[in-house]
């Protein structure tokens, strides 16, 4: 993952949300994301393990997606996206941590949500302000992509160590209590696990 | 969705296996006697962890019975009885019914359409005796499915969603707002362990699956940081925290369908 985030500090800024996934401009949700799911199955990490180039598709194939979700298609036409300029977005990111040290965290999030360039500060800030309204898993991943994106930066490291403290500590403690293998059978266990397989039947447990 | 939060029985002390029966047991018998024989058939783990919880917590509610069932036709097994029972029954019914009408809505599913169909009586009772809370659950399930249907790419967003239902599940008698963040917790835990051991047939089938937008392919401090939160709520309960039961099934036990997943991607 670090080889894929590391290109991406120097990737080239999507400028048309709708042509990276295929699409022609204002496609329709629907066509979104079934052109996204289609696109997930050639290049997620998932079914391409260790390929690289696959990664980082993925990577601006899910950036693209989010920035069609977050609307910022509206009015907007694409051959001329603005690119937030520097100063811009130094302005935005003051904002931004203005919002945060005063606990504001949707309000950071609003801002964040506006700025198309998404560097490693932009994602450690994403991960701090998700983590302040309970988006673990979010912040969890942006934290990583911060990161990754920049290894020595001692802040990011920091926050993504706060971040997994408290999993950390949990696993320690699942450790102690043994893997999961499979129950050991008995008459009940078993016809219980029969009555679980009838019901999937028509329950379908997925 | 359902069904993860089991036991680790292979770690279990004998007295605690007898427990955990007579609480499963407590909750088929509830089924049976509240909402037919066809009801038992929707008895799940989860439920049975509700069960648990409320027998800790509200200790003075159980009535040992003993009776015959068809797990046990010829010697008798002894079981738990009282509101918690009923009550819990009542989620379970509810629970099941929505999920399978979510099934029907999804994939147009014969079986679950079946399903269904059998549960509708029950689930008239149940929500009778539980309106407000069947209303919640229901706003819920509908914003659920309509979080998938369009696509949603923030993960906490939409499990948070399935963490509300289970709150509302979980929320009984005098500490239910502290139950209810209980449940919220565990259900984003579930929703998100269901994601990561779908996330490949999910990818290949073209469904939702809100892990798609991650990157990261290695969910275990992600899924630990969930279970620490779930910790978190459960130490709340002096009473819960330190059960032997609860601390399989939080430890050990809720890991087995994942840990199976992984196993089988090796």
């Amino acid at each position: 993952m670090d080889r894929i985030r590391k290109s991406e500090s120097e990737k080239k800024m999507i400028n048309n949300p709708y042509a990276e996934l295929g699409l022609p401009n204002g496609a329709s949700d629907e066509e979104v994301t079934k052109a996204y799911r289609k696109l997930a199955k050639k290049y997620h990490p998932d079914l391409n393990p260790g390929d690289a180039a696959a990664a980082e598709k993925m990577a601006r194939i899910n950036e693209a997606y989010n920035m069609i979700k977050d609307g910022k298609t509206a009015n907007t036409s694409y051959g001329g996206y603005s690119s937030s300029q520097g100063s811009s977005t130094g302005t935005l990111f003051a904002a931004v941590a203005r919002y945060i040290n005063a606990g504001y965290y949707t309000e950071a999030l609003r801002i964040l949500s506006s700025i198309s360039d998404r560097n490693a500060r932009w994602y450690y800030y994403s991960a701090i302000a998700n983590y302040g309204i309970g988006n673990s898993v979010t912040a969890l991943e942006h934290a990583r992509i911060a990161c990754s994106m920049e290894p020595a930066n001692p802040e990011y490291n920091e926050l993504l160590e706060r971040i997994q403290s408290g999993g950390r500590v949990y696993s320690e403690t699942k450790t102690s209590y043994g893997f999961p293998l499979n129950m050991s059978p008995c008459l009940w266990c078993i016809l219980s696990n029969i009555f679980c397989n009838l019901c999937s039947l028509c329950c379908r447990c997925r | 969705m359902f069904g993860y939060v089991t036991t680790n029985s292979k770690s279990l002390s004998e007295s605690d296996k007898k427990r955990y029966g007579r609480i499963y047991c407590g909750v088929c018998h509830a089924l049976t006697e509240h909402h037919g024989k066809a009801a038992k058939f929707t008895l799940n783990y989860d439920i049975t962890f509700l069960a648990l919880l409320l027998s800790l917590i509200y200790k003075n509610e159980e009535i040992a019975k003993s009776g015959r069932c068809i797990s046990s036709p010829i010697k008798k097994k002894e079981y738990f009885s009282g509101d918690i029972y009923s009550y819990c029954a009542d989620m379970n019914i509810i629970l099941s019914y929505y999920n399978l009408l979510d099934d029907v809505s999804d994939d147009g599913s014969i079986g679950a359409k079946a399903g269904a169909k059998l549960l509708e009586n029950s689930f008239t009772r149940a929500k009778t005796s539980h309106p407000e809370k069947a209303k919640r659950i229901e706003c819920n399930m509908e914003k659920l499915s309509e979080l998938e249907k369009n696509g949603e790419s923030n993960a906490d967003t939409v499990a948070d969603v399935f963490g509300d239902i289970l709150g509302e599940i979980f929320s009984y008698g005098e500490y239910g707002e502290k139950l209810y963040l209980l449940g919220k917790a565990l259900g984003k835990f579930i929703y998100i362990l269901d994601a990561c051991v779908d996330i490949h047939a999910d990818l290949k089938k073209g469904r939702y699956n809100p892990l798609t937008f991650s990157l990261n392919t290695d969910y275990d401090m992600m899924l630990a940081s969930l279970m620490a939160d779930v910790e978190a709520k459960l130490k709340e309960f002096p009473d819960l925290y330190s059960d032997t039961i609860v601390k399989n099934i939080i430890y050990s036990g809720i890991w087995t369908e994942y840990e199976k997943a992984k196993a089988r991607r090796k």
